[in-house]
């Protein structure tokens, strides 16, 4: 799941001076050449405040992030596809980055798939449809990613950061607290974390469009369509 | 007559009458369940289908929880209820507020917005019903006709030939997919990927799921597809600004009925709305996009005024409303005989199936002919509630309409989440989904389409069974796939469609028939 948030943190590439021809896309696919590990990092960082949620230990991370299948199927190809990058006009970005986008995908899956047994005599293993498939999906990678740095093509489009921000923020409550706090406090307090999202918000109406709704959702779903949602937060119901 | 014993099979479930006892009162009055069902699976699959960015694959995957309580006909019943209902909602947000609900809708924004904004809106809502009920009556018999054979037909394929048939599913699901080809495919080995996590189906090794325990069942479907056409559609919404966007017909929706020269001008349209749309809703992989686009395409290339089309001709409306139809509904044909869902929405039809302990194929026709047909005659009731109850209550959808999307899409947002947990009452679900929604936003602002990913997903499991059978059976012999005629013949069609894709020539007219709807 990490390798398509890595590639998009492509602004419009500006072509710089010098060898340099694309330091911002440069970047950008070195980001995603180092996601894995930086992914780990983060949940590293967040053991602790996560409530038991997630469990990563610094050794874990040394174990993962030098895992020396991991730099050698995924870490190293991607790097040198970065440092082309950074060193090529791109004239169809939208489409180059989409390409390399997938090539790190399948790379990765080629390393998630390494420990599967593959073919038995003629009889296929559970690692070889994965490997079939990444290959396949290499090939495509590598197609749409010359099509974009040969051919003049779109643009990327502009990234927007609050709406996703808040709208995944929203989303992230909702799993962490709907099981120990109850279906009322966690669909009132995502609904206005997901409201943060919109600038257009006039609060006294959000917060009673936001009452309202979560009023309806604790009738709808415990009791008049009989699914099991606890509703009081779990230490009230000692 | 078989098919009228089957039909007549059909009616008698979807009109079964329960004796219920009131409550307090103790009387006790027969009610039909089964068509309160359905009735109440059109209300709410409209009710959704009309709020902006939600399509029908992301409101069957968010209803699909209310219907786990009920026993299996009546969950499919209602199901297909919800199903046709979002369809409807689609076409009503097009014609009055020219945000198409989902892709197959998109063509009617063309004329039917037109047809609103010059008062006409009535009218154009009311075609696109009466269009969508009559292409459902022909639909439903196709279905019913064609059913028993081809149930005969599928008990003949073997391991090899299922292959190849899905193999040329996923070919025409390419072929009919907007855009890039090459990025189409790549959308549907991505979909085949993803659907490799979890255990292996004959090792139970753990594949792709680094220990994560919640992964070792493998992701969701539906789980990904309210991440990809749920949460993406939202966030994207806010990126565009999507209030801004909302020319809603401010003038009161008046004069419902059609005149006489419109069901004139109207009737051959649907006519070959219907044909073409059942044609393309047959195909595995093809479906209810492709018909509506192709639909309106034939409808513009035919008229003897090409230039009226975009300005609000109500052919512009009945054709591609008639062919989405019933293509929405044909596409039922693949799933019920061979058991191959050929798009998202009946892959999440397979998933409730499962759900309540049926696997779709050629088998449920023979051992359970009253939910089959049940089913079947449901989809024809279904519409006939759409065209009744829908079209008095347009002016509550258009009040619907008038909620402001800051405080719509927070809604949007809880009713998921809650949706998707109470599949398995499992967060992480919900954080998948998450992860699904960004991913998403990232291939809609890369121009990839995701409609391909879910089939890919939903046949990735089907397909590596059948592939690693025909495998075992021919003792590693590949070129059983060639040397089986049923299974050559397929294999053949799909490679030559393929090639046909790529030919210069071929592909302008591709372009063509999508380009309509951009300018």
């Amino acid at each position: 799941m990490s390798e398509g948030v890595g590639g998009m943190s492509g602004k419009s590439p500006l072509s710089g001076t010098g060898p340099l021809k694309n330091p911002y896309g440069g970047l950008a696919t070195l980001l995603l050449a180092l996601a894995p590990q930086l992914i780990f990092l983060v949940f590293v960082i967040l053991t602790p405040i996560s409530f038991g949620y997630i469990s990563a230990s610094p050794a874990n991370f040394a174990k993962f992030g030098f895992d020396r299948t991991l730099l050698s199927i995924f870490t190293l190809p991607m790097l040198v596809i970065a440092v082309i990058t950074a060193f090529m006009i791109v004239k169809g970005p939208q489409d180059y980055y989409g390409g390399v986008a997938l090539i790190a995908l399948s790379l990765f899956a080629f390393y998630a798939s390494s420990d599967l047994p593959g073919m038995r005599g003629f009889q296929f293993g559970p690692g070889t449809a994965p490997r079939l498939f990444s290959g396949l999906m290499l090939a495509l990678g590598i197609g749409i990613a010359l099509t974009g740095l040969l051919w003049p093509g779109a643009k990327l489009e502009r990234y927007h950061l609050r709406g996703p921000l808040f709208v995944t923020l929203s989303i992230i409550t909702f799993a962490a607290i709907i099981r120990p706090l109850g279906l009322i406090i966690t669909a009132f307090a995502c609904f206005m974390i997901a409201a943060l999202g919109s600038p257009n918000q006039r609060w006294v109406q959000t917060l009673i469009v936001g009452i309202a709704i979560t009023a309806f959702c604790c009738f709808l779903f415990p009791v008049a369509l009989g699914l099991p949602f606890q509703l009081k937060p779990r230490f009230m119901l000692r | 007559m078989e098919i009228f014993a089957n039909l007549a099979l059909g009616f008698k479930v979807v009109f079964a009458l329960v004796d219920w006892t009131i409550p307090y009162i103790g009387v006790t009055i027969p009610i039909p369940t089964n068509i309160l069902l359905c009735l109440i699976g059109a209300l709410v699959g409209t009710l959704v289908g009309v709020l902006p960015g939600i399509g029908t694959i992301a409101t069957v995957a968010m209803l699909l929880p209310i219907t786990f309580g009920l026993p299996p006909v009546g969950a499919l019943i209602m199901l297909a209820g919800i199903y046709y209902g979002a369809q409807y909602g689609g076409s009503t947000t097009s014609i009055l507020v020219n945000i198409p609900g989902e892709a197959g809708s998109v063509v009617t924004t063309l004329d039917g917005h037109q047809m609103a904004k010059q008062g006409r809106a009535g009218p154009a809502l009311a075609i696109a019903a009466i269009g969508s009920f009559f292409a459902g009556c022909v639909a439903t018999v196709l279905i019913a006709l064609l059913g028993a054979p081809l149930t005969q037909f599928a008990l003949k394929f073997g391991p090899a030939e299922y292959f190849s048939l899905m193999t040329l599913g996923l070919v025409f699901a390419v072929v009919l997919a907007k855009g890039s080809v090459l990025k189409a495919i790549a959308m549907i080995v991505f979909g085949l990927l993803l659907s490799m996590v979890g255990s292996d189906l004959e090792t139970g090794a753990s594949r792709m799921a680094f220990n994560v325990p919640e992964l070792a069942d493998g992701l969701g479907f539906a789980t990904v597809a309210m991440g990809v056409f749920g949460f993406a559609e939202i966030i994207r919404n806010l990126d565009t600004g999507a209030e801004k966007g909302r020319e809603l017909v401010q003038n009161k929706v008046t004069g419902l009925m059609p005149t006489r020269a419109d069901l004139i001008a109207s009737a051959p349209a649907v006519l070959r709305g219907t044909i073409l749309g059942s044609i393309l809703g047959i195909l595995p992989g093809g479906g209810a996009v492709i018909a509506s686009f192709a639909a309106y395409t034939f409808e513009k290339k035919i008229a003897k005024d090409p230039s009226e089309f975009g300005k609000g001709t109500i052919r512009g409306v009945a054709a591609p409303e008639s062919a989405n139809n019933a293509a929405a509904q044909t596409s039922f044909i693949p799933l019920l005989t061979l058991g191959i869902p050929p798009n998202a929405v009946m892959a999440l039809m397979v998933g409730a199936m499962t759900i309540h302990g049926i696997v779709p194929g050629p088998q449920v026709m023979q051992k359970q002919p009253e939910l089959v047909w049940g089913m079947i005659a449901s989809m024809w009731v279904g519409n006939l509630m759409l065209l009744i109850i829908n079209l008095p209550l347009v002016g509550i959808w258009v009040q619907l309409l008038r909620v402001p999307y800051h405080l719509l899409y927070p809604c949007i947002v809880i009713f998921c989440a809650i949706g998707i947990y109470s599949v398995n009452n499992a967060p992480a679900d919900v954080l998948i989904a998450g992860a699904f929604g960004i991913i998403g936003y990232w291939l809609i602002k890369h121009d990839f389409e995701p409609a391909p990913l879910l089939l890919g997903m939903v046949l990735g499991p089907l397909m590596e069974e059948n592939l690693r059978r025909a495998m075992l059976i021919s003792r590693g012999d590949a070129t059983v796939f060639i040397t089986r005629p049923l299974s050559g013949v397929l294999l053949a069609m799909a490679l030559a469609l393929l090639i046909l894709t790529f030919l210069p020539m071929l592909r302008k007219k591709r372009e063509e028939v999508f380009v309509e709807s951009e300018n």
